[in-house]
């Protein structure tokens, strides 16, 4: 949620992770755990678009909403906030502070 | 030099002495023991592997000794020393080989890290290689050394070795140490069959070793593409079926099956994803080894086998 | 190798005599010190130099400084073992980065200050004896009052314990300087936590407080580290009284490697006339003229025989003999041929053991546990792999996971 002031949580991808795509599943590897991460094809979608620029929870929404199916539209919102809430509990994506709409 | 030229009393100069040395292909090992039978019992297994010179540079060195200590002479033992350093319990004085063996596959299993290790046989028709890991269960070393006698280079029946600069499989081979049922099955399967002596009293059962074949032996030193994994499931009286496994799944469960994939860190990686992107994934369930075989050889004939690397 | 200074007029007093190491422990030493001397190793001495290498645990030592030397190329499969141990090392040292960033916000909250000893300040630090390391665990000291808080915050955090015999736990918390090993779920290494560098009842109790005063920050990371003179000091009382000497030879390259890098600075005599003062001060002289010493005679350490001789009053006398005698038989790592061992040889390891004992706790107690620890040895398959059919390498997760200590 956003606070008082309107600042939404941003999130960066690590710059240093590997990651390839094998089938439809993308695999991370973390260079400090050496831990390699499954992602789906959402977490996959966020991580790369934070690998891009710069994403907060409404952006992500707005991402996954185009591409989920109808009965999951609705918790776009909730999906896209615990995704980057998953992916930062990995150490994949980092918060970096950010006023909403900069 | 191949080691049954040595004859057997060649071959026990050398234990006694400054070792066997004997290459395997991707490692030499270097054994010394003073043990009766172990000359001709290692002329028949490893008659057609090539002489290493001792003393010189090997993998892994081995010494299998008759323990020495005056309290044992009542129910004698047998101890392998690896570099001066007993890993194991000692076994029965009457049970030698698969003491042998098995610290041979240990040693071999912690020192070639420059390397990727799966643990998985692997056989290979023309340069294609087949990659079958080794879950519990599997009945890998039978199918290994069924497929090996039914027209497939043998390559490993322990070691998936993959070489990281250009993700070649490469040989590791070894006499293949088959248990109890087996060892009647291979006797079935090919009665031109070298088969050490059977063991009975080990903790896996009856077990007893699986000469390579001499031309299997020759070709030590040629490595193959990696085309096809698959984890095999002995079910009994299951027939044979082959499924495809989706790609995350199978790098969860080759890394799972693999000795030093957590080591190699980002290279143990990248490799792992090139071989499973460049080889098609399968598991397959059987019960029937002549069905599976069939499966298997319908598999490496066809198209799905060893794509290209994109 | 520097030479070794002149020896100077009559009233000087001896200096400890070490025995002259084993033929394949001179050859190690000298391939580690001065690489280019590989050049000329044929294929059994190079099977000679890896084994015993490997068994000192100084094959990953060897590995860098062999390819920090361009004018020698090893063969084939020399290069290949030689990886295997770079590929372990690099391995090992990324596990000490991620657990010291996984423990710090734990260690920050918990502890007033905590310092890395041994080979994760080393990494941490970038020294030069980090290259091609293979540490088994990490080591961090806080001061004693913060140990409690520390050790809980670490099993909140989801820290353990290994399941430990209630005496050997009853021994740690009393008598040692550490507490017994703890483990986390995803860490390869164990964390070894420490409140002094010596047991706290021992004979010899190096003060604390004059450790950390004089100890240095990391650069990027909340932990310090002991300071130069410190780290060496440390490595000399690790060797001779903290343990029992058994295959010890790293801790000859750490000391002199470790001065190298110090004496870089202001010059080795300089570097010597503090550390032997450092000594004084803390009461660890004997732990260090043993130290330099051995590694003068068997490293050819400059170092060790600028040290040495600054300390040769400072020993003597028919224990140092026995000592040095003891030491030198098990310092060594044992010949990678030997034939199987027999009481013989336990025995120096045995005596040394009581010595380490007796510098550790009050002599009653020092009886007493060793009474404990002989009745517990008898009872069978004491740490080591149980079977070969069962140690046969097999498939589950937690190989993917954790690495013992054995690297043999």
């Amino acid at each position: 949620m956003p606070d008082a002031d309107g600042t939404e949580d941003h999130y960066v991808a690590r710059a240093d992770l590997r990651w390839r795509e094998l089938g439809d599943d993308l695999l991370v590897f973390h260079p400090v755990s050496w831990d390699v991460h499954l992602l789906n094809a959402a977490a996959g979608m966020v991580l790369e678009a934070c690998s891009r620029a710069p994403q907060s929870s409404p952006s992500m929404a707005q991402l996954l909403v185009d591409w989920l199916a109808d009965d999951l539209r609705a918790d776009a919102d909730g999906l896209a906030r615990s995704l980057l809430v998953d992916l930062s509990e990995l150490g994949l994506i980092v918060p970096v502070s950010q006023r909403a709409g900069a | 030099m191949l080691v049954h030229e040595l004859g057997v009393d060649g071959v026990a100069a050398r234990l006694r002495g400054d070792g066997l040395g004997i290459d395997l292909g991707a490692a030499a090992v270097c054994i010394r023991s003073d043990i009766d039978e172990l000359p001709s019992l290692l002329s028949r297994l490893y008659g057609d592997f090539d002489v290493a010179a001792a003393p010189g540079l090997f993998d892994v060195t081995v010494q299998l000794k008759v323990e020495r200590a005056w309290w044992r002479r009542l129910r004698p033992q047998v101890n392998l020393w690896l570099d001066g350093e007993r890993e194991f319990e000692p076994f029965p004085r009457d049970t030698p080989l698969p003491l042998l063996e098995w610290g041979i596959n240990y040693g071999l299993a912690s020192r070639l890290s420059c390397h990727l290790l799966l643990h998985a046989g692997v056989v290979a028709r023309g340069d294609k290689a087949l990659v079958l890991p080794a879950m519990p269960g599997s009945g890998k070393s039978t199918l290994t050394a069924y497929l090996s006698r039914r027209g497939y280079r043998l390559l490993s029946d322990e070691f998936g070795v993959i070489r990281l600069d250009d993700r070649l499989v490469l040989p590791l081979l070894r006499p293949v140490a088959l248990k109890n049922a087996s060892i009647d099955v291979l006797r079935a399967a090919d009665p031109a069959l070298t088969l050490g002596p059977s063991y009975p009293r080990t903790r896996k059962g009856t077990v007893a070793h699986m000469a390579p074949s001499a031309s299997d032996a020759r070709a030590v030193h040629q490595p193959a593409r990696p085309a096809a994994i698959v984890f095999p499931q002995y079910v009994p009286g299951a027939g044979a079926e082959l499924r495809p496994l989706e790609p995350a799944r199978t790098f969860g469960r080759l890394a799972v099956n693999s000795f030093n994939y957590d080591v190699l860190g980002p290279q143990g990686f990248e490799a792992l994803c090139d071989v499973i992107e460049t080889t098609s994934a399968h598991s397959l369930v059987y019960g029937d080894l002549a069905a599976a075989v069939s499966h298997i050889d319908a598999l490496m004939a066809g198209p799905a086998a060893g794509a290209e690397p994109t | 190798m520097a030479d070794r200074p002149a020896r100077r007029g009559a009233g000087r007093r001896a200096q400890l005599r070490v025995p002259m190491p084993p033929a394949h422990v001179a050859l190690l030493l000298s391939a580690v010190m001065s690489p280019a001397a590989a050049q000329s190793f044929d294929a059994p001495t190079w099977d000679l130099v890896i084994r015993t290498a490997r068994r000192a645990r100084l094959l990953g030592t060897l590995a860098a400084r062999l390819a920090s030397a361009s004018s020698v190329s090893p063969p084939e499969r020399a290069r290949r073992l030689l990886e295997a141990a770079a590929i372990e090392s690099r391995f090992r040292q990324a596990k000490v980065r991620y657990l010291l960033a996984t423990i710090a916000p734990v260690i920050s909250r918990s502890a007033s200050t905590a310092l890395l000893l041994k080979g994760a300040a080393y990494v941490m630090q970038s020294r030069a004896v980090a290259a091609g390391r293979l540490p088994a665990d990490v080591d961090v000291l806080v001061p004693r009052a913060d140990l409690q808080a520390v050790e809980s915050a670490l099993l909140d955090a989801g820290w353990q314990y290994d399941a430990i015999d209630p005496y050997d736990d009853r021994y740690y918390r009393r008598w040692s300087h550490e507490l017994p090993p703890m483990r986390a779920a995803g860490q390869a290494l164990e964390l070894d936590l420490h409140h002094a560098i010596l047991p706290p009842y021992g004979r010899v109790r190096p003060s604390i407080a004059q450790l950390l005063d004089a100890s240095e920050p990391i650069t990027g990371q909340p932990f310090r580290a002991l300071c130069a003179t410190d780290q060496i000091l440390h490595v000399a009382a690790h060797l001779f009284q903290d343990g029992d000497c058994a295959n010890r030879l790293r801790d000859l390259v750490d000391f002199d490697f470790l001065f190298a890098e110090a004496a870089r600075i202001g010059g080795a005599d300089f570097f010597a006339d503090a550390l032997t003062q450092r000594a004084r001060n803390l009461g660890l002289t004997r732990a260090l003229a043993y130290t330099a010493s051995f590694a003068a005679e068997w490293a050819g350490s400059e170092g060790g025989a600028l040290v040495a001789e600054r300390l040769a009053s400072s020993c003597g006398g028919s224990t140092t003999v026995a000592v040095i005698g003891l030491a030198a038989r098990v310092i060594a790592p044992v010949h990678p041929d030997a034939e199987p061992e027999g009481v013989g040889a336990r025995l120096p390891l045995l005596l040394l053991s009581a010595r380490s004992l007796w510098l550790r706790m009050p002599p009653h107690k020092g009886v007493q546990h060793a009474l404990a620890k002989l009745l517990r040895r008898l009872a069978p398959s004491h740490g080591r792999v149980a079977d070969a059919d069962s140690a046969h390498p097999s498939a589950g997760e937690e190989k993917a996971l954790m690495h013992t200590k054995n690297l043999a």
